[in-house]
């Protein structure tokens, strides 16, 4: 690398560092392209489906241009959705919360107690996560079955009589696999944000004194509340937003939102309806981010 | 009993094995038990899917190669992650560039805007793009699927370019520019090389996430199925270890990805 | 005109449900096509003494089919004969009926297709639709064949042969039914059976909403040849579902599904099921569940073929019509779409194995006990309607 002859270079600190360019203008032109997909594969798309949650459903596909709040209605006052709806909260929000404690010891474990190997354990449990979405749900009917893996084992061992029936096609059965499902991309946020922090910094406090599990949850958890907020953020969505899993594993009791939203749109045809449910949906979303947000910044540095 | 549970933590203490690591490969176990089972499944005999399993074969996989819509479902998945993670690559390179480069007011926003399609479940994003596209009188292909894959996939190449860019040392730039380089002799000298590794790493995150995508793409697909759509159709005929077989070779194939393409992704932790 | 807006409507959302059905039936077809081989194999391909109309000569031709896999027949048998007829086949396979009925009514589609299907209670409304052409039935003599049921009669002169013309030729028919495995379960003979704590959390139910609702209306006694239920009746059924649905262990939304819980030893029932339910899970290697007609009642299917308005080389399609009413071809297709066929020598050609789809020594009491039902359209006023239905299932399945 050669330095200008004579020019001094100062220091640069380790932050980011943005450059001021004279001409502010041109660099946005290179984001063009961004704006024009994210128009017209998002923003639009989203618009149009707002709108048609305003509109009056004539049956499959048909709406007409009356606008009306009807679909809301429907859709906050019907018990047939409120079921489905607050087994989506709860099992989003239980969910996330426990992908989280159960991903966070393991995310340290990577970031701070191994020496070697880091990358190695990262791309093994990436490799979880591409097996196919489908199919590691069908795998954990399998284990969790009236005669699958674990049944089984406890009947093989002695433990239990009967097969439990009850950790199959149920909420608890939604509830395992949709963690598990999440475990892999929550220990990846985690050991991100866990990168920013500085080893030293634990084992200062370690050497003034704080416990291994304190240091754990006064120091590093507000260092890396951004990655704790993601991971919980993300979780929430991609559990609460769930479909499929439901339908695989939920039996009668395990229904969660997702699957009446889809059905209106696939099969049903009150499309309005569906778009009325979806926005209600990311309104809660919303919700919840905002309540995440508040979360970092009272014990974020 | 406690002194027993005693005496093993000891023992396993001297081996530097703590609670934390019993924890740790606990967990790892759970994690990796259903592909255990997915594999293990995948070579039974009989077409149930329950133990005990009464014998084994290949003829699953025998089934899977055999299979044309497999093949093309296949072919359909590499297309579509191959196309997105150009696309992906492409206007993501440009916007994390920019976003973390330049500074300009909206920048907040921008960001904000990039990100949002991962803020909202697939369900949401393939509803809508399902309309859109229905309004559009567009009929449903590989096409409307990808559009789908770049919407889904680029905030995340966006997150983890933007990530690595971070790390960079700006001084080379400068160190350019001082020295009368153009933008574009600076873009394809200093910048193109330096952040090359990190946009391939990024963008074999997008291929892997656009190879598994199902809840978007479900309400996009036309008459050609991604491979997993093609699972999903198989499942709902008749579940039987061929999909397992199928699950198998997705993650053979995954392994064999990442051992090839570890150098790129790889990153150093310190 | 708000009537007919809420009749197409109804006509959409019942394509759509019908063709959930008839999916479970069908997609199940296509992926078993590799299953019925063996079964196929079984019948055998007895000698002709089927009449063929005319020489390859007079028609030679393209069809251009739409409807669900398996109705084109893409059996090796019925494939020779076309190849030796110089018929080409152009297959586009819908998941809904709705596709039919959108792209056949649209000017866009009009005379795209040569050959489609309909489930039989839409005969009248897509006479209304403008898109049948009423047929020309000298080129079809083997329709003479036909059991009573099929060419004469009521339901005959409601769905298929109205307005003095006849407009579609019923091949293919079975009805729901209940099963279960006679080795884990006594035999389970009504449709109230379901809601016994005896069977708690050991069936399935179907994602069938028409085969549910009319099930259920059988067994409240409330069932009308219309399908037309006052609000209050609906109610009715809606709860006597969601009792139901409360004691099963799961709903299965396709048969592959069904088959896999039995096979992995997860229910030991089912609703609504068909007959073929005992061949499919003998795959798997449990040959002991059982079919049984719900004491109660049922209800039926018949899909029938018709050529769409506008359609070309028709020569082709009556050929190929006339043929799959031989009793060769009638063999075939009990296995091939494992439902019921419509012609008397035909039925006496169905192997063994294959006879178990529809009860072929008595038609007729069949069809008494397991109705064709109409559908709610446009019902008179203080009848619920179908997309009433519609919303009904959803909220059994949500609650």
């Amino acid at each position: 690398m050669g330095i200008g002859q004579g020019v001094l270079i100062p220091v640069r600190r380790q932050r980011p560092r943005r450059l001021a360019r004279a001409s502010r203008r041109w660099p946005l032109l290179l984001l063009l392209p961004l704006g024009v997909a994210l128009s017209l594969g998002f923003v639009v798309p989203l618009a149009l489906l707002f709108v048609k949650s305003f509109q009056t459903s004539l049956g499959y596909g048909q709406v007409s241009d009356h606008l009306t709040f009807s679909a809301y209605v429907t859709a906050l006052t019907s018990p047939l959705y409120r079921t489905v709806a607050v087994n989506a909260l709860v099992i989003g929000g239980i969910g996330t919360v426990l992908t989280l404690l159960l991903s966070f010891p393991l995310a340290y474990f990577i970031r701070f107690r191994m020496r070697r190997g880091q990358n190695t354990i990262l791309l093994l449990i990436m490799i979880t996560l591409f097996a196919g979405y489908i199919v590691k749900i069908y795998a954990w009917t399998t284990i969790l079955g009236t005669y699958g893996l674990i049944n089984t084992g406890l009947e093989r061992i002695g433990l239990i009589s009967q097969p439990l029936s009850v950790l199959l096609f149920s909420r608890f059965a939604v509830l395992i696999v949709v963690t598990y499902l999440s475990i892999p991309v929550s220990t990846l946020i985690l050991v991100g944000s866990m990168q920013n922090v500085n080893r030293g910094v634990l084992e200062n406090a370690r050497d003034l004194g704080a416990g291994g599990l304190r240091t754990v949850t006064s120091v590093l958890v507000p260092l890396c509340m951004t990655g704790i907020v993601g991971s919980l953020a993300y979780g929430f969505v991609v559990i609460a937003g769930d479909y499929i899993t439901p339908q695989l594993v939920g039996g009668t009791t395990g229904q969660m939102i997702g699957v009446p939203i889809s059905d209106q749109f696939l099969t049903i045809g009150d499309q309005p309806l569906g778009s009325a449910l979806s926005f209600l949906m990311l309104a809660v979303f919303v919700i919840v981010y905002f309540g995440l947000t508040q979360l970092e910044r009272f014990k974020g540095i | 009993m406690t002194s027993a549970l005693a005496r093993l933590r000891r023992r396993l203490r001297r081996r530097g094995i703590g609670l934390l690591h019993v924890y740790v490969g606990l967990l790892l176990l759970f994690l990796f038990l259903p592909l255990a089972v997915l594999i293990v499944f995948s070579f039974a005999a009989s077409g149930q899917l329950r133990f005990p399993i009464t014998g084994l074969s290949l003829r699953w996989y025998r089934e899977v190669f055999g299979s044309s819509t497999v093949i093309d479902g296949i072919l359909a998945s590499l297309g579509v992650a191959v196309v997105t993670g150009a696309i992906v690559a492409a206007i993501g390179t440009l916007a994390a560039v920019v976003v973390n480069r330049y500074r300009f007011r909206g920048a907040g926003v921008v960001t904000a805007v990039i990100l949002a399609p991962a803020a909202l479940p697939g369900l949401v994003i393939g509803i809508a793009l399902l309309n859109f596209f229905g309004d559009l009188h567009m009929t449903l292909s590989l096409l409307t699927v990808t559009v789908g894959h770049v919407i889904y996939t680029l905030p995340f190449f966006y997150l983890v370019l933007s990530a690595r860019l971070r790390r960079f040392d700006p001084e080379l730039e400068e160190a350019a520019t001082d020295m009368g380089a153009g933008p574009l002799q600076r873009f394809r000298r200093v910048t193109a090389p330096l952040i090359s590794p990190a946009i391939v790493a990024s963008a074999f995150v997008v291929l892997a996430l656009s190879w598994d995508e199902f809840q978007i793409t479900f309400f996009t697909i036309g008459d050609q199925s991604t491979l997993p759509l093609v699972i999903w159709s198989r499942a709902r005929l008749s579940i039987d270890p061929s999909v397992n077989a199928i699950g198998t070779l997705m993650v053979a194939g995954s392994l064999l990805v990442v051992l090839f393409t570890r150098r790129f992704i790889a990153e150093s932790y310190s | 005109m708000p009537g007919e807006e809420r009749m197409l409507r109804d006509l959409e959302l019942l394509d759509r449900a019908m063709t959930r059905r008839n999916l479970l039936r069908g997609g199940l077809a296509a992926g078993a096509g590799a299953l019925a081989m063996p079964l196929l194999a079984a019948c055998g391909s007895s000698g002709s003494g089927a009449q063929t109309t005319g020489g390859s000569g007079s028609t030679a031709g393209t069809i251009e089919f739409i409807s669900y896999v398996a109705y084109d027949l893409r059996f090796p048998l019925m494939q020779k004969w076309r190849a030796a007829q110089g018929i080409n086949m152009k297959s586009t396979y819908i998941s809904d009926q709705s596709d039919v009925t959108t792209k056949l009514s649209s000017p866009a589609g009009h005379g795209l297709y040569n050959l489609s299907s309909y489930s039989a209670q839409y005969g009248p409304f897509y006479k209304k639709l403008g898109i049948l052409t009423p047929l020309d039935m000298s080129k079809v003599p083997n329709y003479s064949d036909s059991m009573p049921f099929f060419k004469s009669g009521k339901i005959w002169s409601e769905y298929w042969h109205f307005d003095g013309q006849q407009w579609g030729i019923p091949f293919t028919w079975g009805y729901d039914s209940i099963n279960y495995d006679s080795a884990k379960v006594k035999p389970i003979t009504k449709t109230t059976d379901f809601l016994q704590p005896a069977l708690k959390n050991k069936f399935a139910i179907a994602d069938d909403m028409i085969g549910m609702i009319l099930m259920s209306a059988q067994a409240l006694g409330i069932a009308n040849p219309r399908g037309l239920f006052t609000t209050s009746e609906m109610n009715q059924i809606v709860s006597f579902l969601t009792k139901m649905k409360q004691n099963a262990r799961v709903i299965a939304s396709g048969f592959g599904d069904i088959v896999n819980l039995y096979a992995s030893g997860e229910i030991v029932a089912n609703i609504s099921g068909f007959p073929g339910m005992q061949v499919l899970v003998a795959q798997k290697g449990i040959k002991t569940v059982r079919s049984a007609l719900p004491e109660e009642g049922s209800l039926s299917y018949c899909d029938t073929y018709f050529i769409p308005a506008g359609g070309n080389d028709t020569n082709s399609v009556y050929a190929f019509i006339n043929e799959c009413l031989t009793p060769p071809m009638q063999a075939q297709e009990a296995g091939y779409l494992q439902a019921g066929v419509t012609t008397v020598k035909g039925a006496a050609a169905v192997a063994p194995p294959n006879r178990v789809y529809v009860p072929y020594n008595d038609v007729q009491s069949l069809f008494v006990k397991a109705p064709l039902f109409g559908l709610p359209f446009s019902p008179p006023a203080g009848y619920v309607s179908f997309s009433d239905w519609n919303t009904a299932w959803e909220s059994v399945k949500a609650s």
